[in-house]
């Protein structure tokens, strides 16, 4: 393979830790996919969504001269089509993820000894969406029937989907005007595949409608789903402290890193990792103990329930082994690279992959079951500890960060205002006034074609400074969690002062974890429930927000991104080239089209500045549009504790006069 | 005359200062007292050739103000990662706006 | 919150929570489970208790759940470092803290404790309202207020609906000085804020300070003591729960909709006076709760971001720093601040007289001691008269005091006086005359050291000493009208001139023009019957209480509050024709005799959100009007008895329904339709159309005595009406029994005529 220009380690990532195990990775001469991004060109007609592969009369390359493939499709076909079966899996992805949940949450309420239902309280407030009487019934008849119940969903014979009716009435009708309410979460994954099969649905326009109300099944129907059954199973998320970065990696304990993004195993092996037989079996091997640390969504997972600390995101699943500090790696879905194998090869760590779903060739399959499951946790561990004499040379860099996670919708409600007074009202009025200028979900991926955190780590300062709050999930919060933004000290560091007073308000810190990508459908109840709340118009569509992925890769990000905009977000998909730009057709379609049909619109820009730019924009049109005062941060920052401080450095005698003010 | 000022961590709200002020100002030999609950200290002017400081932190304690000690109970205390140990136990989770929210946010004082 | 805030409040929740909990188990030791809790005069338990938890306390022992509540609402303080929210966690503190304060409050008055002794204090007494010879000089001495009973409550209720008492202001703590004291009050008092009082700074409460400089403290000048530490707080707390259960029609258990309610529709503010203990952050926290925000005169951390409450929660106005010379200055500027962070939109009208001016001072009373000089009462005679004359007839601002000043009298004597107002106006009407003239008894009764009673030729005013010294003559009381007739009639009202008589000729003949008017005005009323017209009014002021509350008000039946007849509303209407009364179209009578009006059935189904679609305008068993919480008395039938009781507010004692008049106003009030209860306007009482469906006066079986005894005249006037001149004799009241066999042998024994009428059912 030609030599082609690699990036030095401070080229290629943002993060101090990932530069430091890069720069030893050059060391020892491993090879991650950093290195292998540097080495592969992107293909450029793959790119620009112009390969067509549908059929065995192709692949057709639609480039230069060539407008049809040989069946005669359009370029605006062909990319429509290469960006459906994006949508397609994406949302097959998170509602997969869900069902599974689902069959869990049945497991619990038919007796499974190791999973219990822990917040009732949800499982009610879900029962209650799906049509499940809760009455004075036991806790584990409703789990059953709410189980039932969201399966049913995947496979709905009629109507549509029950969770629609959390959205907006207004939103409701648009979809079910533009006939895009899904009707069942399988149904519509599948009728996707169907219609972008060869010599099938051949219109860009209505393959696209197609894309939303997939979209939509996934972010109104299995990615929710699988949110709410998993806070039923897990707990809902509140506040928790942790720390993020590998240095959380400890050299005297066996560390497992679990990694994916199904939290159901993994909460078992939280539990079994401080089982007394487990800490013993450790020390017997000269460990202290077990020392659990997240990567990717199973990470954000365990952390918001239960505090487990972030060893790092997506494009640190490599630098982990390459610490030399890891006994095994437990995996079990989405985004895994099978780069891993090798790399854990080169060290003493075990991959071990676990899902029914998910065999890597050449790694460890201990396969989950879940009536066996703490069985099979403990296997796990035991499988690591029994690695941890193996142990060579450990680089662990010291650089972790605080972080405070755990912010679910329900958590925000009674943050807002307590048992007796919880409701999204202080929010919306902290952007009615203009203190939070607008709201930005900054979510999504790593792409090792970027610099790694990088566009994460701008865009997120960027809105800090000009008073926009900013939720996250997936690898893109893990980034701001290292990079101390979620601390709440970071609201008097790196917020603006109209956001900084709301944060000191509330105690929050201006950057919400809102956990795993599958939980961005917490974003769209806390979207919805803005709504409702009045003062920021009748639909999401009005509310002064935007979505974004600035460093997306995978094909969930598109669905997200799909059921947002469908959903009436304006998204920016950030860093790689626009995977529609082979049709500037579609790409009208899903811009002002989309935004004429459903308010919203999907927009593929590179350039981060550019991307805040245009969500500022974005944010002050829709505060224009909605009649709310002009953003002057100028007004704000006179709360606080600051000048509380100043009295209390006196002593008694001169305090008792100074809380009464100098004379002006 | 002299001035002393003693912690009375104890003395955490305005109830407090009247029972510390009333065992104080009996002393003979106390000309002022300054009790203060927002910041739980009390300043004593007195006659040393009265009254003792060791009187004034008696009498404080007897009458369960101790100078300098204890410490007001933290029924709830904190857990190891900070989540709070109340979360599992609120009963509820709202997940829409409340009806009466909107409902009674309505039109008032409209004469 | 701020996290400085959030942590003082919350040490401060567990520490009360806590120190309940000790008190608590004292208690039950030392008096056991079964000792009785209780507030004194109201039918809400421990209101805060009872609205926030549903829980009725009566004993000790029923205090165990609530403190059980109270922790579990606890939660640990932030840290001072990497700290989790705390926002939501200090509010729940703050309600625990208010759980916990109730229920110290309860245990003290298990142990006699509360009311707070406080020895050479006087509250000003309500009795002498009717008259000043009612005078107790030693009645009611030694003892702070303690919770504010039910009959105070409601009697507050129109005012605060209305909008002429804005809502209230509590004050904790001590004011920097004892002038800034009394100013921050009198400012409060001119906006007619209610001020609640307690707290104390190293040993010194606001409530010590006012002592001192001589503030009239009581119901009636609006300033209620309610104890000297912070846990007293809870009775305003409390107030502002019973509010909502009163008049919003809401049931105990309904937390959020009670605290959403305060929010929104009372407008109660908070303002901590010197140092904040943790204590008083946590009370805060609670008092944020209901929605109502906190102003500190010293530092403390400010939190300005809204929405628990409307606007700022906390502010903070150092009082050294505020821009003002003087602490009267200060103090309108610091009060300034707290109704514009409360947004109470309130109206001042200045007028320029040398004494302070507000309805605050409307209750006060000239004690005959301090009384420089009176016109009428035993001595002299005084009359009012407005009339409305032609355009061109009156000098608008024109003021004459014709006849003698009141220099010449020794102090504490008598002279006559007569008050002649002349208006005219386009949209003037003579039918509005006595609903003008009857304002100058709030007019000039808002003057401090005027004490104004009575109306028409019955008037009777007093000045006192003190308002003399400050210069006031004869002439203010010109002013005073001039300027409230602008303000408050300015719709109607063109132009007012006033006339001040006091010369011995032009008096009687003016005394003899006003009879003659008097005279005319009562032949008109009793030509004014329902029949006569083709309108009814609405009035649905109300509603901003108890929010599908309609009164229908014709000329033969008032207003249930008794401040609004028929004439008042269509004054009303005149002046605000968007306002709070409409004109009903009474339609088609579909039965003259229960009073139903197609007309009167569409305009309540709309006014009632739906709720009520039917309104028998005569009848008590058939659809009878609803009621919001502010009606003078009580209706309600006596099946035994085949009449009706009816129960005043005054009244506190028991009834023969077997409840007390705050216990049967939960079933009357909240806008619901109860067939056999309604609640009324006393001067309906002596309607001819007074439950005229139903058999009419000859029902009344069981009559409060204060009713008797105020109403005497009008009431035999009813009986010889009903033809039957000794029929009051024979209506029991609570001197004579309070339970349904006392009352049936009482009916028997006088032949009551309800025993022989037609059966109710």
């Amino acid at each position: 393979m030609a030599k082609k220009k690699v990036r030095t380690p401070e080229e290629a990532s943002r993060d101090a830790a990932a530069i430091a195990l890069l720069e030893r990775a050059l060391q020892i001469n491993a090879e991650t996919c950093f290195y292998r991004a540097d080495e592969i060109t992107p293909c450029p007609i793959g790119a620009d969504g112009l390969c067509c592969r549908f059929c065995a009369m192709g692949p057709c390359r639609l480039v230069g001269d060539v407008d049809m493939g040989v069946c005669g499709a359009t370029r605006d076909v062909v990319v429509v089509r290469n960006f459906a079966r994006a949508v397609a899996a994406g949302a097959a992805s998170h509602s997969d993820h869900g069902r599974s949940v689902a069959y869990t949450l049945l497991a619990a309420a038919e007796g499974n000894p190791v999973y219990k239902i822990r917040d009732p309280y949800k499982l009610f407030e879900v029962a209650r969406y799906l049509g499940v009487k809760v009455g004075d019934r036991p806790v584990e008849e409703i789990a059953r029937d709410v189980a039932i119940a969201a399966l049913g969903e995947f496979g709905r014979i009629e109507g549509e989907l029950l969770y629609l009716k959390r959205a907006p009435v207004k939103r409701q009708k648009i979809w079910r005007d533009l006939g895009i309410a899904p009707r069942a979460v399988d149904r519509e994954v599948v009728e996707l595949l169907h219609r972008t099969h060869m010599g099938n649905d051949q219109d860009a326009d209505h393959l696209l409608d197609q894309c939303m109300r997939c979209a939509l099944a996934d972010g109104w129907g299995g990615s929710m789903l699988a949110t709410d059954l998993t806070d039923i199973l897990f707990g809902t998320p509140a506040p928790v402290r942790a720390e993020a970065n590998l240095g959380v990696l400890r050299e005297d304990m066996v560390n497992v890193i679990i990694h994916g993004h199904e939290p159901t195993l993994s909460e078992i092996i939280v539990a079994a990792a401080q089982d007394p037989e487990i800490v013993a079996y450790a020390q017997s091997k000269g460990a202290k103990g077990v020392n659990l640390a997240g990567i990717c969504c199973t990470a954000n997972e365990i952390l918001v329930r239960e505090g487990v600390p972030l060893a790092g995101n997506f494009l640190q699943q490599e630098l982990a082994i390459l610490t030399g500090a890891v006994e095994a790696m437990v995996v079990d879905i989405q985004c895994i690279m099978e780069g891993l194998v090798p790399l854990a090869n080169r060290f003493h760590t075990a991959l071990i992959t676990t899902s029914p779903k998910v065999k890597v060739a050449g790694a460890l399959h201990l396969e989950f079951d879940e009536h066996r499951a703490l069985e099979i946790a403990k296997q796990i561990l035991h499988t690591a500890i029994d690695r941890f004499p193996q142990r060579g040379e450990v680089f662990v860099p010291n650089y972790r960060s605080p972080l405070v996670a755990g912010f679910s919708h329900e958590y925000i409600n009674y943050a807002l205002g307590g048992s007796y007074r919880g409701s999204f009202r202080p929010l919306n009025d902290a952007i009615v006034a203009g203190r939070i200028r607008g709201v930005v979900a900054d979510i999504g991926c790593n792409n090792a074609r970027l610099c790694h955190d990088e566009n994460h780590y701008y865009v997120v300062s960027e809105f800090l400074k000009n008073d926009v709050l900013v939720v996250q999930t997936g690898c893109g919060a893990i980034a701001s969690a290292k990079k101390g933004y979620m601390t709440p000290e970071a609201a008097m560091e790196y917020a603006g002062p109209g956001l900084r007073e709301v944060c000191e308000a509330i105690g929050i810190p201006p950057v919400l974890h809102m956990g795993a990508c599958v939980d961005n459908s917490r974003i769209l109840t806390v979207l919805s429930q803005m709504v409702t709340e009045t003062g920021l118009g009748d639909d999401i569509s009005d509310i002064p927000a935007v979505g974004m992925a600035v460093e997306w890769m995978s094909e969930k990000a598109l669905a997200i991104a799909t059921y947002c905009v469908a959903s009436g977000a304006y998204v920016i998909m950030g860093g790689v080239r626009n995977p529609l730009a082979g049709s500037p057709e579609v790409m009208r379609l899903t811009t002002e089209g989309w935004e004429q049909k459903v308010g919203g619109r999907l927009e593929f820009v590179e350039d981060p500045k550019e991307i805040v730019g245009r969500s500022l924009a974005h944010i002050d049109r829709k505060r224009a549009a909605l009649g709310l005062e002009e953003y002057n941060p100028a007004k704000w920052g006179k709360s606080g504790d600051w000048r509380m401080r100043q009295v209390l450095e006196l002593p008694f005698e001169a305090r008792i006069e100074a809380v009464y003010g100098g004379r002006k | 005359m002299e001035k002393v000022v003693l912690d009375v961590p104890l003395m955490w709200a305005d109830h407090h200062v009247m029972k510390v002020r009333e065992v104080l100002t009996k002393l003979d030999g106390v000309t002022d007292v300054y009790a203060s609950s927002a910041w739980k200290q009390v300043l004593v002017a007195y006659d040393p050739a009265k009254v003792k400081r060791e009187t004034l932190e008696q009498a404080l304690a007897q009458a369960g103000y101790p100078v300098g000690q204890g410490e007001t109970p933290i029924l709830v205390p904190p857990t190891e990662k900070r989540r709070d140990p109340r979360w599992g136990d609120l009963g509820f989770r709202m997940s829409q706006t409340y009806r009466a929210d909107l409902e009674m946010s309505g039109d008032f004082r409209k004469w | 919150m701020s996290r400085y805030i959030a942590t003082r409040a919350i040490r401060g929740a567990n520490a009360i929570v806590a120190e309940a909990e000790a008190l608590l188990q004292k208690a039950l030791a030392e008096k056991g489970p079964d000792a009785p809790v209780a507030f004194t005069n109201t039918a809400y338990y421990l209101p805060v208790i009872y609205g926030m938890m549903a829980y009725p306390v009566t004993k000790i022992g029923d205090l165990v759940p609530v403190i059980e509540k109270a922790k579990s609402l606890l939660h640990p303080p932030p840290d001072e470092n990497w700290w989790v929210p705390y926002l939501g966690e200090t509010l729940d503190c703050g309600m625990a803290t208010l759980l916990a304060e109730e229920a110290i409050e309860g245990i003290r008055f298990a142990y006699g404790e509360q009311p707070e002794r406080y020895p050479g204090f006087r509250m000003t007494g309500s009795a002498s309202f009717t008259s000043p010879e009612f005078e107790t000089e030693e009645g009611g001495g030694g003892y702070l207020n303690g919770p504010i009973d039910d009959i105070q409550l409601r009697s507050w209720g129109i005012q605060l609906v209305d909008g002429r008492m804005p809502g209230f202001a509590a004050l904790l703590g001590a004011a920097r000085t004892n002038q800034a004291a009394v100013a921050l009050v009198r400012e409060l008092q001119r906006r007619n804020i209610l001020v609640f009082l307690m707290g104390n700074v190293n040993g010194r409460s606001i409530i010590d300070q006012l002592h001192e400089e001589g503030v009239e403290m009581g119901y009636d000048t609006y300033i209620v003591p309610f104890g000297r530490d912070t846990i007293a707080t809870i009775y305003p707390l409390g107030f502002a729960t019973r509010s909502a259960l009163t008049f919003g029609g809401l049931k105990p258990g309904q937390w959020r909709e009670i605290l959403l309610y305060n929010k929104y529709r009372v407008f109660a503010f908070a303002i901590a006076l010197g140092e904040v203990d943790d204590l008083k952050y946590a009370t805060a926290a609670g008092a944020i709760c209901y929605g109502f925000p906190v102003i500190a005169d010293t530092v403390i951390p400010q939190i300005l971001p809204t929405g628990v409450t409307r606007y700022e929660h906390v502010i903070s106005m150092p009082w050294e720093e505020i821009d003002a010379p003087t602490d009267e200055e200060k103090a309108a500027r610091l009060v300034q601040k707290a109704i514009e962070v409360r947004g109470v939109k309130v109206k001042i009208t200045e007028v320029p007289i040398p004494v302070p001016y507000g309805s605050a001072f409307e209750g006060e009373v000239v004690r005959k001691a301090d009384m420089r000089v009176e016109f009428g009462g035993r001595a002299s005679r005084a009359f009012e008269y407005l009339r409305m004359v032609p355009m061109e007839q009156v000098e608008d601002g024109k003021i004459e005091v014709i006849g003698p000043g009141f220099e010449d009298v020794p102090v504490g004597g008598a002279m006559d006086l007569g008050i002649v107002v002349e208006v005219a106006g386009r949209k003037m009407q003579e039918d509005f005359e006595p609903v003008l003239e009857r304002q100058i008894h709030y007019f000039i009764n808002g003057a401090s050291g005027i004490q104004h009673i009575g109306q028409r030729d019955i008037a009777w005013i007093r000045i006192s000493k003190t308002a003399a010294e400050k210069g006031f003559n004869l002439r203010h009381f010109g002013d005073i009208l001039y300027a409230r007739f602008h303000a408050d009639f300015g719709a109607i009202v063109d132009k007012v001139q006033v006339k001040i008589i006091t010369d011995p000729a032009l008096h009687a003949e003016w005394l003899a023009k006003a009879r003659e008017a008097y005279d005319r005005r009562n032949r008109r009323l009793a030509d004014l019957v329902d029949e006569a017209v083709d309108t009814f009014y609405s009035c649905v002021l109300c509603q901003s209480f108890a929010p599908t509350h309609c009164c229908v008000i014709s000329p033969q039946r008032l207003g249930l509050c008794g401040a609004y007849n028929w004439l008042d509303c269509k004054a009303s209407y005149e002046i605000n024709p968007t306002g709070p009364n409409q004109p009903i179209a009474k339609g088609q009578c579909l039965d003259s005799v229960k009073g139903y009006f197609t007309g009167v059935n569409e305009y309540v189904r709309v006014a009632s959100q739906g709720k009520v679609d039917t309104v028998a305008m005569y009848s008590i068993m058939e659809n009878p009007m609803t009621a919001c919480g502010c009606f003078e008395c009580i209706v309600m039938v006596i099946p035994e008895a085949n009449g009706v009781m009816v129960v005043s507010r005054e009244d506190p004692s028991m009834t023969p329904a077997g409840m007390t008049f705050s216990t049967l106003a939960g079933m009357a009030g909240g806008g619901l339709q109860t067939p056999g209860v309604m609640g009324v306007g006393k001067y309906y009482l002596t309607s001819p159309k007074f439950l005229s469906a139903d058999g009419g006066f000859r029902r009344v079986v069981w009559m409060s005595s204060f009713l008797k005894q105020t109403m005497a005249e009008e009431l035999k006037a009813v009986c010889e009406r009903e033809g039957d001149p000794d029929l009051l004799d024979k209506i029991a009241d609570e001197t004579i029994c309070t339970d349904v066999e006392g009352l049936l042998a009482y009916l028997e024994e006088k032949g009551h005529p309800a025993l022989t009428m037609p059966p109710l059912f």
